[in-house]
């Protein structure tokens, strides 16, 4: 069987390796989702530094973006007379596509990184393979309880994200002109559609879930050595920030073919 | 374990507070297209919906009263339209109200606009049927528009060929444009102009001064009133010669007609001829008297009883005769 493989390079060959390995973790985590122990505890504990301990960059990052977004966007908008339309452009960019791509990629620059740090060093400490002997289940306690963590969460922080990207949007057009508050959210909102934000939202689980497996799967099969620690943060960031943009253009493909936009 | 309790509460607000924005979401953009309110469906027919889709909105005088709920094409040219209509708005719009579809402006989407009805047709109910109004096209604009264009392509490359002649010189406004010495000679005309109009000028002055005839025949009231007098004598007389042209033409009449003296003197030769015998005779009396006179003055007898002495001058010419 492996003779037929023999065509492929060596780095081709490690590539679909890991891509076999990656999907049978995979398969493995989303089991232990639903098989018990569920480690409560774990989950809140996770969820806490997901959520809250990310929500100030996420924060800052949303506000900063709907806000340097809209500053930069008015002057080419002011050239038609169209700046009554920049509340609108800017909450479909903000809730389709930026405050789940940028919240997404901090979660996977911060988040995963962390994930394959935390976990290659457990393995590196031999930590796991003592949780095995022990009795409790790493699957369980340390990936399933991340991955869920990361699930539920990362759309929550989107969000916020979006809200605060719509905050920091309406500052940087009350700079140049007199809007109030509530106008600024009903142009905001008449531009906007269920088809805006429920793909966004959906699209925003599938990021979660990818963030929190790349970083467990990174560090659950780190290699034996401290430098394997880096390694996994490294590779986790890399692949969880390249796996956002493919969900992104998936998602972006499948909502046109099932919603229309 | 506080500590731990401490973090599931700082979670537990977070994700409230992120399921809160998302419901916040969630209400706005249902409210918008009417999830949450009770709404009143209508239907139009049109031939063509020029790009309408589910969830456009409806406005009814500038008034966002609902949205495109279903698009179902029903023949090869008949396309049904539902629109939902908020209940709270349906009792001003009326059962005559005309359907159209506009954009909400260049760039933006497409909209349906209602137009008033009138109310005795009463307002709009459940699934009534709407008449459908061609409304202004976008497209058909901008194709007239190039139309425009094409036309004004035209004329501008007209006037660039008349610019181009003109420039060459040719025709009159060539002429006019490149021949230098027009200008010289219109600045002449113009300068004489001016002398005309300064010697106008001065005379119009010396009119209103009052100064020579012309002035006093135009500031002096007398003159005009002297003037109409004459002409009122000069109207008198002519009346009298025209009463006097009559007489006379009466009289030359009853001479020319009448069988009177005079008419005889002048058409008569019988009576010329006697006349001029009379005449003759008279002459020759006359001479016959003065002959006689002369003889009897100088007969002896008279003159022995006159005073009168004969004149040696008459005494020569008695002598002589």
């Amino acid at each position: 069987m492996l003779k037929r493989f023999k065509i492929l390079t060596p780095s081709l060959k490690s590539f679909f390796t890991e891509v076999g390995e990656l999907v049978s973790f995979s398969i493995d985590a989303i089991k232990h989702l639903f098989i018990p122990p569920f480690e409560t505890r774990e989950l809140i504990r996770q969820a806490y530094v997901v959520g809250n301990k990310t929500l100030p960059l996420i924060a800052t990052t949303g506000f900063i973006m709907g806000f340097v977004l809209t500053i930069q966007t008015r002057p080419v908008l002011a050239d038609f007379g169209a700046q009554s339309m920049i509340p609108g452009m800017i909450a479909i960019s903000v809730i389709r596509e930026i405050g789940p791509v940028i919240t997404a990629l901090l979660c996977a620059g911060k988040i995963s990184s962390g994930f394959g740090a935390e976990i290659g060093a457990m393995k590196v400490t031999e930590q796991i393979d003592a949780m095995e002997v022990s009795g409790t289940k790493p699957m369980n306690y340390v990936v399933a309880t991340r991955i869920m963590a990361t699930t539920l969460i990362v759309p929550i922080l989107v969000f916020f994200a979006d809200a605060l990207g719509l905050l920091g949007s309406y500052i940087g057009v009350s700079i140049k002109e007199q809007m109030s508050f509530k106008l600024y959210i009903t142009q905001a909102f008449n531009s906007l559609e269920f088809s805006d934000l429920i793909p966004a939202t959906i699209k925003s689980v599938f990021f979660g879930f990818f963030i929190g497996l790349i970083g467990c799967y990174k560090g659950y099969n780190a290699n034996r050595g401290t430098e394997a620690v880096g390694d996994a943060a490294n590779s986790a960031v890399v692949t969880a920030s390249l796996t956002v943009f493919i969900i992104d253009l998936l998602a972006a493909q499948l909502s046109e073919l099932f919603v229309g936009f | 374990m506080p500590k731990e309790k401490n973090k599931t509460l700082r979670l537990g607000i977070l994700v409230s507070l992120g399921l809160i924005l998302f419901i916040v979401a969630i209400y706005f953009l249902g409210s918008r297209q009417n999830l949450f309110s009770s709404v009143i469906h209508v239907k139009t027919a049109f031939k063509d919906v020029r790009g309408v889709v589910s969830g456009n909105k409806v406005r009814f005088n500038g008034l966002n009263v609902g949205n495109v709920e279903n698009i179902e094409i029903i023949s090869d040219s008949v396309i049904m339209i539902e629109l939902a209509v908020k209940k709270q708005y349906a009792k001003f719009i009326y059962k005559n109200s005309l359907v159209e579809i506009g954009q909400e402006g260049l760039m933006g989407s497409k909209l349906i606009f209602l137009s008033k009805g009138t109310p005795n047709t009463g307002p709009i109910e459940e699934d009534d049927l709407l008449l459908a109004k061609e409304g202004i096209d976008i497209e058909a604009m901008l194709m007239e528009a190039r139309e425009v264009v094409l036309e004004t392509k035209s004329v501008a490359t007209n006037l660039n060929a008349i610019a181009q002649k003109m420039n060459s010189g040719n025709g009159d406004f060539g002429a006019l444009l490149n021949e230098k010495t027009i200008t010289p000679r219109l600045n002449a005309t113009a300068d004489q102009l001016f002398l005309v109009s300064k010697n106008a000028n001065q005379i119009t002055q010396k009119i209103n001064n009052g100064n020579g005839d012309l002035s006093k025949l135009l500031n002096n009231s007398n003159l005009t009133k002297e003037a109409q007098q004459i002409l009122t004598h000069l109207n008198n007389t002519s009346k009298t010669a025209d009463s006097a042209v009559y007489q006379l033409n009466m009289t030359t009449r009853s001479i020319n007609d009448g069988n009177g003296v005079i008419n005889r003197l002048i058409y008569d030769k019988n009576l010329a001829n006697k006349v001029d015998t009379a005449v003759s005779s008279v002459d020759d009396g006359v001479k016959q008297i003065i002959k006689t006179a002369k003889a009897i003055e100088d007969s002896w007898i008279i003159r022995l009883f006159s005073k009168k002495k004969k004149t040696p001058q008459t005494a020569d010419t008695t002598n002589k005769k």
